[in-house]
């Protein structure tokens, strides 16, 4: 199973909450496409403009210039400007050579606070040329003299976006009128004259894509007190989302993260969703700190699951001793997440030659500067197939710090039932655990003809294989190696139910992740009664080519770089006995 | 007579033009106080010189706080952020209390600091996260100093309790602001005011969650604490007497960091003055944990505009 056989799907019903009319629509992830195939445009100005972006990659200078005002003028400064070494210091890739998508965003007469000391020159003989660079959100100001003909100054602006040509900002109203999501907000389809402040890079109206680094603005559409912000990514020529505001002096600034931020929290923090699909039926909530959590899960009417959540992710580097980190994946904001959910959770069919053989739940989590060194990415995928199977996993997305990295994801799976009894594969058959216990899988374990290495039996007409990562299941896992814990589930006291602080260190490269806390001192009897099970899996990253794993870099395509990504999956299968 | 009269008016006139020139608001710009603080005695004890140590709370293998010497460079005066690091001590005592953040030196050399949650909260007891932490400025020992209440249960929704410190080099208080038991609905934040010499708190600002704390004198040479929200990028001031009282009736927003810099959504982490220069540093903050990575962080320097009667930005890096 290949993951770009996956198709996006419709959302999630929601129940458990109170009906309440968002005030933010946050639509697509700018890392759309990062695990599976990226959406098509199909609008003609973005076709066009995708267009033109490649045909100027192909000029010797890598630049749109800007033909908008300032006449024969204009053109001289440009032509000057992108003459001199170190305005275009930034127009290639500075290792690769590649060309990088560029653009004159505006030409100027110089004002007096852009002449450095020292600068002489005839009145009206210095303009002001400002351009952008896409790929690196790095503003390049130039100083030219068209008298002497000459840059008298330049200077490079990281993190930083000039004010917009009236193209982009055309080009921004567009994609926003066109967005079916801005017509269903505003309950008509607007038309050019209705988005009104759409070059929002002014002190009247500002806003940021923070997470992407790229360029955004915002056209506003007012309906009495309220005004729609529709955030515009111009990198990537889409729209990243929708909020309602109240109009006035004092409304705040509508941004990428924040509407990321207030959406996941809104939607899927404070509410508890539900699916109802093939036969499955269940909750799901991000938690805060302890992932995407699945509740009352059930198969054709019959209760399998009390829940399931990954508690932590201990990353530890082997070549420094005790150094790593313990992250907790989780909501974006109020949590103790340190990396955390910026885009809703998805569900996705899962096909398989032509058919749909069930679906999957799938939440991805991100450090701010991901996939830059020292953060991280997690994706946590819940998969439900139609005959019963369903198979619990996550995968480091990289990049971390260092390529001697281990990952050991701690998941908690609490099954339903209160006359469960736990097996494990051995010489001689199935052999009863009547203790709690932890195992770890290694190279000589043994595994049933059908690669089984546990069962689990709810009660007497129900039980479950268990199925651990050995690298068979088609997403590119090499083998989970994973360390098995089982431990009683008394239910009158918190056995991890509950959201979990960090529960384990770093960097112990042992069984002591955490879940044996919850072995007693002398372990308890664990035939015919309520279980839990932790399940980590051990993954090692790589960066060497060709066998990338739990890894993500950068690479170039049209101008701009994307991000590229090896993730680890790991996770067991459970099937039900026939 | 009349000529000496002509000539004294002049003097005066220039005088007023001089002094409105350099005070343009009300005769006076806002501005720092003069800094107080000693260097702890115990760096010398334990053989550092203090110009070229540090205390820092953010080396990534240490957790707590630790002393970084750095090597020594003949025609510098002290170190530069690109200066090697020579030596990292740490006292058995100051990783007890796990992660910490910001540190504020006394007149005497003493070093006050509070608890913050980095990564995980493996490493932080939740119980102590409205502690404040002492570091005697003879024996460099921490100690737990003084435990403030809890307004609310912490919970899994805010990791945090105390987030800012800074010390009155004016009138010997102690500022800190804590927002623990604050979630997304309910701002249960306190500044706390408090004499250092009895661990006494003098007064508080309650319901309002800040992180970074500064004093300076304000346009009428009064005392102001600057404190930043942590919910929006908003900076207030009130006047604060020599008794460590503030009035809250002149509490006022001085100016907003929202939608300046890189990220456009900063909280003000830190609040000094620098002459008359407002600077600030911003970060962002929602309430929840960091990854290992150096969190961004950016300096913004503000200017008074007299004219606009406002806060004008005149840099940020």
């Amino acid at each position: 199973m290949l993951l770009s056989m996956f198709q996006i799907i419709a959302s999630a019903q929601q129940k458990k909450a109170k009906p309440k009319k968002p005030a933010a629509v946050y639509l697509n992830e700018y890392r759309a496409g990062l695990m599976s195939s990226p959406k098509v445009d199909t609008n003609w100005f973005i076709v066009e403009r995708k267009k033109e972006i490649e045909q100027i990659l192909k000029d010797s200078l890598p630049v749109k210039w800007c033909k908008e005002k300032g006449g024969e003028q204009a053109i001289l400064a440009q032509k000057i400007a992108l003459a001199d070494p170190f305005f275009t210091r930034y127009l290639f890739d500075l290792k690769t050579k590649k060309p990088l998508w560029n653009e004159i965003f505006g030409v100027y007469p110089a004002r007096p606070g852009d002449i450095k000391k020292g600068i002489t020159s005839l009145p009206g003989s210095l303009m002001r040329v400002e351009m952008y660079n896409y790929a690196n959100n790095l503003t390049t100001i130039g100083i030219v003299d068209i008298f002497k003909l000459k840059l008298v100054s330049a200077d490079h602006y990281p993190d930083m976006q000039p004010d917009i040509p009236s193209s982009l900002i055309q080009l921004a109203e567009r994609i926003a009128i066109n967005a079916p999501e801005v017509e269903k907000a505003l309950g008509f389809k607007p038309n050019s004259q209705k988005p009104i402040m759409s070059s929002t890079k002014t002190a009247l109206n500002r806003t940021k894509c923070e997470r992407s680094q790229h360029l955004c603005v915002a056209p506003t559409f007012v309906q009495g007190n309220r005004a729609l912000w529709a955030i515009v990514d111009l990198t990537d020529n889409r729209l990243v989302g929708l909020r309602w505001t109240n109009t006035g002096t004092d409304a705040a600034v509508v941004t990428e993260r924040k509407l990321q931020n207030e959406t996941v929290a809104d939607c899927y923090c404070e509410k508890v969703n539900s699916i109802n699909k093939n036969g499955w039926n269940m909750d799901y909530l991000l938690t805060a700190s302890d992932g995407l959590q699945i509740s009352n899960v059930s198969f054709n009417d019959k209760r399998i699951l009390n829940s399931a959540k990954l508690v932590d992710w201990h990353v530890s580097y082997s070549g420094t001793d005790g150094f790593g980190y313990s992250d907790a994946v989780g909501c974006p904001i109020y949590s103790q997440a340190a990396v955390v959910a910026t885009d809703p959770p998805k569900i996705a069919e899962i096909v398989e030659g032509d058919s749909v053989v069930g679906f999957m739940l799938e939440q991805k989590f991100f450090s701010e500067l991901w996939p830059g060194p020292c953060n991280y990415s997690y994706s946590q995928r819940y998969f439900f197939y139609n005959d019963g199977r369903f198979r619990i996993t996550c995968a480091s997305i990289g990049r971390g710090c260092g390529n001697n990295g281990t990952y050991r994801p701690v998941f908690r799976i609490s099954f339903a039932g209160n006359e469960q009894n736990f097996y494990e594969y051995a010489q001689e058959g199935w052999k009863h655990w009547t203790k709690e216990n932890w195992q770890l899988q290694k190279p000589s374990t043994l595994y049933d003809s059908s690669g089984y290495q546990y069962k689990i039996s709810l009660n007497n007409s129900s039980n479950y294989f268990i199925e651990p990562g050995k690298g068979q299941f088609n997403d590119g896992g090499k083998g989970d190696n994973a360390y098995l814990y089982l431990t009683k589930n008394h239910l009158n006291k918190d056995e991890g139910e509950t959201d979990l602080v960090t529960i384990g260190p770093c960097c112990n490269t042992n069984h002591e992740q955490g879940p044996e806390k919850f072995i007693n001192a002398v372990p308890e009897s664990t035939a015919n009664t309520d279980l839990v099970l932790w399940y980590v899996p051990q993954m090692k990253n790589d960066d060497r080519p060709g066998s990338k794993y739990c890894w993500a870099e950068t690479y170039y395509e049209n101008g701009v770089y994307k991000i590229k990504a090896y993730p680890c999956f790991a996770g067991p299968m459970f099937v039900p006995q026939k | 007579m009349m000529k000496y009269s002509l000539c004294t008016m002049k003097w005066w006139m220039e005088l007023l033009v001089l002094w409105l020139f350099i005070f343009p608001n009300n005769g006076f710009a806002q501005r720092e106080i003069k800094p107080c603080q000693q260097e702890p005695a115990f760096i010398r004890t334990l053989g550092y010189d203090p110009l070229w140590t540090a205390l820092s709370t953010s080396e990534k293998t240490y957790i707590g706080i630790s002393l970084i010497a750095f090597e020594k460079k003949t025609g510098q005066a002290t170190p530069t952020a690109q200066t090697p690091k020579m030596d990292i001590y740490q006292h058995p005592s100051w990783k007890t209390a796990g992660y910490l953040s910001t540190i504020s030196f006394d007149q005497l050399g003493n070093a006050y600091t509070v608890p913050a949650p980095l990564i995980s909260m493996l490493y932080n007891q939740t119980e102590k996260l409205n502690t404040i932490y002492k570091i005697d400025a003879i024996n460099g020992e921490m100690n737990e100093w003084v435990n403030l209440p809890f307004a609310a249960k912490p919970s899994s929704h805010n990791p945090y309790g105390l987030l800012g410190i800074n010390y009155d080099c004016q009138d010997h208080f102690l500022v800190v602001s804590t927002v623990a038991g604050s979630d997304r609905y309910n701002e249960r934040g306190v500044i706390y005011m408090i004499n250092p010499r009895n661990k006494k708190t003098i007064d508080s600002i309650t319901n309002f969650d800040a992180m970074g704390l500064g004093f300076a004198l304000d346009e009428s040479r009064k005392k102001r604490l600057y404190y930043g929200s942590t919910r929006t990028g908003n900076i207030f001031s009130v006047v604060v007497n020599t008794k460590g009282k503030m009035e809250k009736k002149t509490i006022r927003k001085e100016l907003s960091l929202e939608g300046y810099g890189p990220r456009g959504d900063d909280k003000a982490r830190k609040i000094k003055f620098s002459g008359s220069q407002l600077l600030v540093s911003g970060t962002a903050f929602n309430y929840n944990l960091q990854a290992a990575s150096e969190k961004p962080e950016t300096l913004y320097t503000f200017i008074w505009l007299a004219k606009e009667k406002k806060w004008g930005l005149i840099n940020y890096n």
